[in-house]
């Protein structure tokens, strides 16, 4: 029941309607970080909020008309994603609502004629095939714990769920790492000159259909950091401590390594993220028979 | 309070009983048609020209003024691994796919009933 007289539901729509502002706070941090970890000084923090608001402004070129709409429901479906996770809703719809969000942004690849743009649309589904099953499985190890794929029924846990799924947090780095486009796995379009294609799937978004699409980036980016943040939720500093620390993993994992091809991401991510889960969830039916 | 879709609106004045059923179904495709509908408005509003898509390509030798791109000309070429078609279409990778896919779905499936 959503009670539109609680303080705490005009709360939750704030930080819904502001998770593009703290995914671009992120991406500041990121780039600040990225600069240090380099021997740079970096862009001040606020960097990503002055690119966007100039993409805005700037002259409108298209690839095709349907081009815009599908990069706002980029954006779109990802603040769904972030409300449904805000609101305690149910973890498996989240995952779909940010499958229909990245889908929106392939399509949109797709829609130009562009090689580059539709190598990295296929990249990109290629990078969803190599984490939406690592997602699943999280989400049921999760469930294991909680008896319920809803995110409120987290709270009702006396114990942080950290203590009982280490290994599956774990294996959120490797998502992370695919969803933030960093090295190693950043096969489908990149902030970075070191892969030959760039900017990939990005490369036809241009003025504001690029700002409406960095937007949605940032939410995903803030709402993968709020499901990691999920493994602490008695105390909101240590949980986002927590997600805090699997975004410097992945920073210094991104400034570590160059950029892998396709087959050693889905390999690496099926391999390490399926069998952290699964060691984890053996640990846990281990432990319910030892106690029973 | 237990954990629980949202399927009731509630306020100081009113208590709407949105018979949207134990699942988000009808607020999750409300909020899909909303989103497209702000999306076209944007479209519409911001507009832009329609480019062609960009491509590489090269000088032409002797003119200087000339640039020909990849969609000039159609050239045959042998492409492989570039679109993993090869990759996903082989029987082996296919058949490793299903038996996944397969297990996944009755993983979930069995955890959720059971």
């Amino acid at each position: 029941m959503i009670d539109l007289a609680s303080p705490y539901t005009y709360a939750t729509i704030t930080l819904v309607v502001l998770s593009p502002v703290i995914g671009g706070i992120l991406m500041g941090i990121d780039r600040r970080l990225t600069a240090r970890m380099q021997s740079r000084m970096g862009p001040p923090l606020m960097q990503p909020f002055y690119d966007v608001i100039k993409l805005w402004g700037k002259e409108p070129f298209i690839a095709s008309s349907l081009q815009p709409v599908l990069a706002f429901g980029y954006l779109g479906f990802s603040v769904a994603a972030f409300a449904l996770l805000a609101f305690g809703q149910d973890m498996l719809l989240m995952i779909f609502t940010m499958a229909i969000a990245d889908l929106c942004l392939i399509v949109a690849a797709f829609n130009s004629k562009s090689p580059f743009s539709n190598i990295g649309a296929r990249r990109e589904l290629i990078g969803m095939m190599s984490y939406e099953p690592v997602m699943l499985l999280a989400a049921i190890s999760i469930f294991f714990v909680t008896g319920s794929f809803m995110v409120d029924s987290i709270y009702e846990i006396s114990q942080p769920l950290l203590m009982f799924l280490p290994l599956t947090f774990l294996a959120l780095i490797p998502i992370l790492i695919i969803d933030m486009k960093k090295s190693p796995f950043d096969v489908s379009g990149s902030g970075h000159a070191h892969q030959e294609l760039v900017r990939g799937i990005y490369t036809e978004f241009s003025g504001y259909t690029l700002a409406l699409v960095e937007l949605g980036h940032w939410t995903k980016v803030a709402l993968l950091l709020g499901f990691a943040s999920l493994f602490w939720t008695q105390n909101i500093v240590v949980g986002a401590a927590l997600a805090f620390a699997l975004f410097f993993v992945v920073l210094v994992i991104d400034n570590s390594y160059p950029r892998l091809d396709w087959k050693t991401m889905i390999k690496t991510t099926w391999i390490v993220g399926f069998l952290l889960i699964i060691a984890n969830i053996a640990g846990l039916i281990a432990r319910m028979v030892i106690l029973s | 309070m237990p954990a629980g879709y949202y399927t009731y609106l509630t306020g100081g004045l009113f208590d709407v009983s949105t018979g949207f059923g134990s699942f988000l179904t009808y607020p999750f495709w409300i909020g899909a048609i909303a989103i497209f509908l702000i999306g076209s408005y944007i479209a519409q509003k911001k507009g832009g020209v329609v480019k062609p898509p960009y491509v590489s390509g090269e000088n032409v030798p002797g003119n200087p003024e000339a640039f020909r791109t990849t969609a000039d000309t159609q050239v045959p070429i042998q492409v492989s691994g570039l679109f993993m078609d090869n990759e996903f279409s082989s029987t082996r990778v296919l058949s490793y796919g299903v038996i996944a896919g397969a297990l996944l779905v009755m993983v979930m499936f069995l955890t959720v009933v059971l």
